[in-house]
């Protein structure tokens, strides 16, 4: 893999987060699907081992800015195949893993109860990478929180949100984090209240940190 | 000799929207010489419509090359290589004899006749000689300016540029020797360029560090999908003649990747160092072969690799090549990170700290702290250098190695350093030192040199009967040839090679400086025809500086993570993000109001920065915000469309 695919992949992610940004879905899917055929393509070349993961994290990457964009352009299903993808390539990060368990929950929120097992798993994965290397970065403990918030652990997503302001933060990445809550809140209501509860709760705290 | 038909196949007529004048072939087949007041406006910039008449009635477009830092001439690049020979140049080195009989041809607009015969007459100042006509044409000659003035043998020995508007026999021209050497024949910028400077103990062929840039740039050249220019040469060769010298600074100021040789830190490469460190925000890379526990002051934060064959090897040597040219690449947008401090040291100077530091305030000498010979030397030198100062009326001379001026400063010793190298008028290099010349001392003068046109002196202590004499390795020798150090002798009680030197800084107060006054002389001159003005603040749009500071106090998004230290204190994580919201919103504001909306949509560059400053704004308020509105809404009119 040259350089230069590298290159070209930083600047379409880039020109797809604009658009996205702007709802221009429509091109920003474009966008991102053309980064994800260089990608495939280059997989073709043979590589070494270091290229590899570099192309695997590329391709995991732009899995996931694919399904953020079906996310907001409302294609839950297409969002969810997206990030199921990028699970395929995602190493030592958690963007795939808990969006992929979060859209499943927004089509499906009857299914809390059998995901259980699989946010159980994803939280080892994300304390894990916490332990290891991500310790700094602010969507790890935002994940952790979620994931506490949807075991009923609230102790421990209390914890998590606020390693999530120590990290430094910033007032959107608040908006992004209750807004996701909100969301799930939403499809919560009526036959799972606890859940509801509890990811109220999470909002709520959310709030008083972000002020 | 080539006749004059020959001759006339090789000069053309050339037109600019506001001049015409005469050009002619030289150095090579797509370079021509002429005025520089044909092809440039008044304020200094290229004139539009550049044309050369290389056929008759058949114009081609043609571009500046290169405008001489000094004299009235310009280096014009023709689109293609013609068929017509060069002209030859006069016997390098030969100053124009007055009263010689000279030839000059071209395309005066009002006169037929193409051949204007005549004499020098004299030396009026650097870059300038006249000239006296010796024919009976009264008209005035129009269109010669860039004409070649030939000498007896019909070679070129400088161009013309100027006529006296009364008198039409008193022309000047600018001397052929006074810049045949500062000529710029180099590919136009774009192409990415690495050198290396070995040092005397690399083998001519193999070696461990030459195979290792060889396959660092294979590689490079693989993953780029590029062509890399290398170029590699033994630094004893670059200082071994005045050309190979000037050529070796041209490099140094414009090859992206420079890489050194600090084995033994030998005096020629740690002079091209110091230049290096000065004129060039490139990459500097240094390797040493061995002595990482004794590296010099100078250069102790720069990070050296090493080529010894006895290295650890953990990670092949052209993998850390390529890995660090890599890492440079992805962060050479990133004003903030150094290779070695010194090229924003000499520039940063305050507004109140840029004036002349005059020899009545101090004098810098440069010199070795270490050796068994620096105490006396610097005894000696310091006793009669007052003196000399005493005679011309500074009763009280202060002269200053680095370390006395840091004794009286608060500031860091490389900031006190560099601002003394570059103010100080009268500046000192004592190359002695026992028993290997200092490293510092030469990675200093090239600091200095690079800095100031101004006067240093080289100074180097004679042995005395008695002392054993070193050999001299490759790289003295040619140095002691190029710079000619002027010698003394502690024994020398009456410090006579003290007053001579002195007498070389009389003539530069006088305004009366030697017309060669070697290396420290042109190598200021050098820079100033090659220095690469894409480079540092100069080059920075005021948007992208504002988008970089924003970026360092705020995170980016995919990355999440704290910009600011302690950001567990909300109140400074507030502080941050605000300070940053300031300077993008200044961003975004300037560029909407400095810039057209077509302007922003058809200018690549600036689009990419709008869409970078819009996209920066997005990420830190986050694109749900009700004040992203508009920043959106422009966004949509502005974001290139597909295939752009």
């Amino acid at each position: 893999m040259t350089q230069n695919v590298l290159l070209t992949i930083k600047d379409l992610k880039k020109k797809a987060k604009l658009l996205r940004d702007i709802a221009d879905y429509g091109r920003a899917l474009v966008t991102m699907q053309q980064g994800i055929d260089l990608l495939e393509g280059a997989k073709e070349s043979s590589l070494t081992s270091t290229e590899t993961e570099q192309l695997h994290s590329e391709l995991a990457d732009c899995w996931g800015m694919k399904g953020g964009i079906h996310r907001r352009a409302g294609e839950l299903e297409q969002a969810l195949a997206a990030y199921l993808r990028g699970c395929e390539f995602e190493k030592d990060d958690s963007y795939n893993l808990v969006n992929s368990i979060v859209v499943e929950l927004l089509i499906h929120p009857d299914r809390l109860g059998a995901l259980l097992p699989r946010i159980e798993t994803a939280r080892t994965e994300v304390e894990r990478q916490i332990r290891s290397h991500r310790s700094g970065q602010w969507w790890a403990w935002a994940d952790l929180g979620l994931l506490g918030l949807l075991l009923d652990d609230l102790a421990d997503a209390e914890q998590a949100y606020r390693q999530f302001t120590r990290t430094g933060a910033r007032p959107s990445d608040y908006d992004s984090a209750i807004s996701v809550l909100e969301q799930l809140a939403e499809k919560f209501a009526g036959g799972s209240e606890p859940a509801r509860a509890r990811l109220d709760r999470g909002i709520a705290l959310l709030r008083r940190l972000k002020a | 000799m080539p006749s004059d038909e020959q001759l006339l196949a090789s000069i053309f007529p050339i037109r600019s929207a506001i001049d015409s004048g005469t050009c002619f072939l030289f150095g090579d087949h797509s370079h021509v010489l002429t005025a520089r007041h044909v092809v440039t406006t008044a304020a200094g910039d290229a004139a539009p419509n550049l044309t050369v008449e290389v056929e008759t009635g058949k114009s081609e477009p043609a571009a500046i090359q290169q405008i001489l830092a000094f004299g009235d001439v310009a280096l014009v690049r023709l689109g293609r290589e013609i068929s017509a020979a060069p002209l030859l140049p006069g016997p390098a080195g030969k100053e124009p004899d007055p009263g010689s009989p000279i030839r000059a041809a071209g395309f005066p607009l009002h006169v037929a006749e193409k051949w204007h015969p005549g004499k020098l007459a004299g030396r009026s100042g650097l870059g300038e000689y006249e000239i006296l006509y010796e024919h009976s044409v009264t008209s005035q000659l129009s269109g010669l300016s860039g004409a070649p003035v030939f000498d007896s043998t019909n070679r070129v020995i400088g161009v013309l540029t100027q006529h006296d508007a009364l008198t039409p026999s008193a022309v000047k021209m600018v001397p052929l020797e006074d810049f045949r050497d500062y000529l710029d024949f180099s590919p136009p910028p774009g192409r990415f360029t690495c050198h290396a400077f070995f040092s005397d103990q690399e083998p001519p062929a193999g070696g461990n560090l030459r195979t290792a840039i060889k396959d660092a740039i294979g590689v490079l050249k693989a993953q780029w999908d590029q062509d890399i220019e290398l170029t590699c040469q033994p630094s004893a060769e670059a200082v071994a003649s005045r050309e190979a010298y000037l050529k070796a600074v041209r490099v140094l100021c414009r090859a992206d990747v420079c890489i050194f040789d600090l084995t033994r830190y030998e005096p020629a490469v740690m002079l091209l160092l110091g230049i290096r460190s000065v004129v060039k925000r490139g990459l500097t890379i240094a390797s040493a072969a061995g002595g990482f526990e004794d590296v010099p002051y100078d250069i102790k934060e720069l990070n050296l690799l090493s080529h010894s064959e006895t290295s650890p090897v953990e990670k092949p040597l052209h993998d850390l090549l390529t890995a660090r040219i890599h890492a440079w690449r992805d962060a050479e947008s990133l004003e903030h990170y150094l290779d070695l401090p010194t090229f924003e040291a000499v520039r940063n100077l305050p507004p109140g700290g840029r004036g002349e530091v005059r020899p009545e305030q101090s004098v810098l000498l440069l010199c070795s702290y270490k050796g068994s010979d620096a105490a006396a030397n610097l005894k000696y030198l310091r006793g009669r250098l007052a003196v000399q100062l005493q005679k011309r009326k500074i009763f009280k001379p202060s002269i200053d190695r680095v370390m006395d001026l840091n004794q009286r400063s608060p500031w860091l010793v490389s900031q006190n350093m560099y601002e003394a190298i570059r103010r100080t008028s009268l500046c000192i290099a004592d190359w002695s030192g026992a028993p290997e010349w200092s490293a510092n001392v030469f990675f200093e003068l090239g600091v200095r040199i690079a800095v100031r046109k101004g006067c240093t002196l080289c100074l180097l202590r004679e042995l005395e009967k008695g002392e054993a004499a070193a050999e001299l390795t490759a790289q003295q020798q040619a140095l002691l040839d190029l710079f000619q150090p002027l010698r003394y002798r502690l024994s020398d009680a009456d410090g006579i090679s003290i007053e001579k030197a002195m007498t070389i800084w009389d003539r530069y107060e006088s305004g009366q400086p030697e017309a060669d006054g070697g290396p420290c002389t042109y190598t200021y001159r050098q820079i100033t025809a090659a220095i690469d003005e894409r480079q540092g603040l100069l080059a920075t749009p005021v948007a992208v500086e504002l988008l970089r500071s924003a970026r360092l106090l705020s995170a980016d998004d995919s990355e999440a993570l704290s910009a600011v230290l302690y950001p567990e204190n909300p109140r400074l994580g507030r502080a941050a993000t605000s300070a940053a919201a300031e300077r993008l919103w200044a961003a975004w504001d300037y560029m909407l109001k400095r810039y057209q909306n077509s302007e922003l949509v058809q200018d690549k560059d600036l689009n990419r920065i709008m869409m970078d400053v819009g996209r920066a704004l997005l990420d830190l308020f986050g694109d749900a915000d009700p004040a992203m509105g508009p920043v959106k809404a422009t966004i949509s009119k502005l974001v290139p469309n597909e295939g752009q």
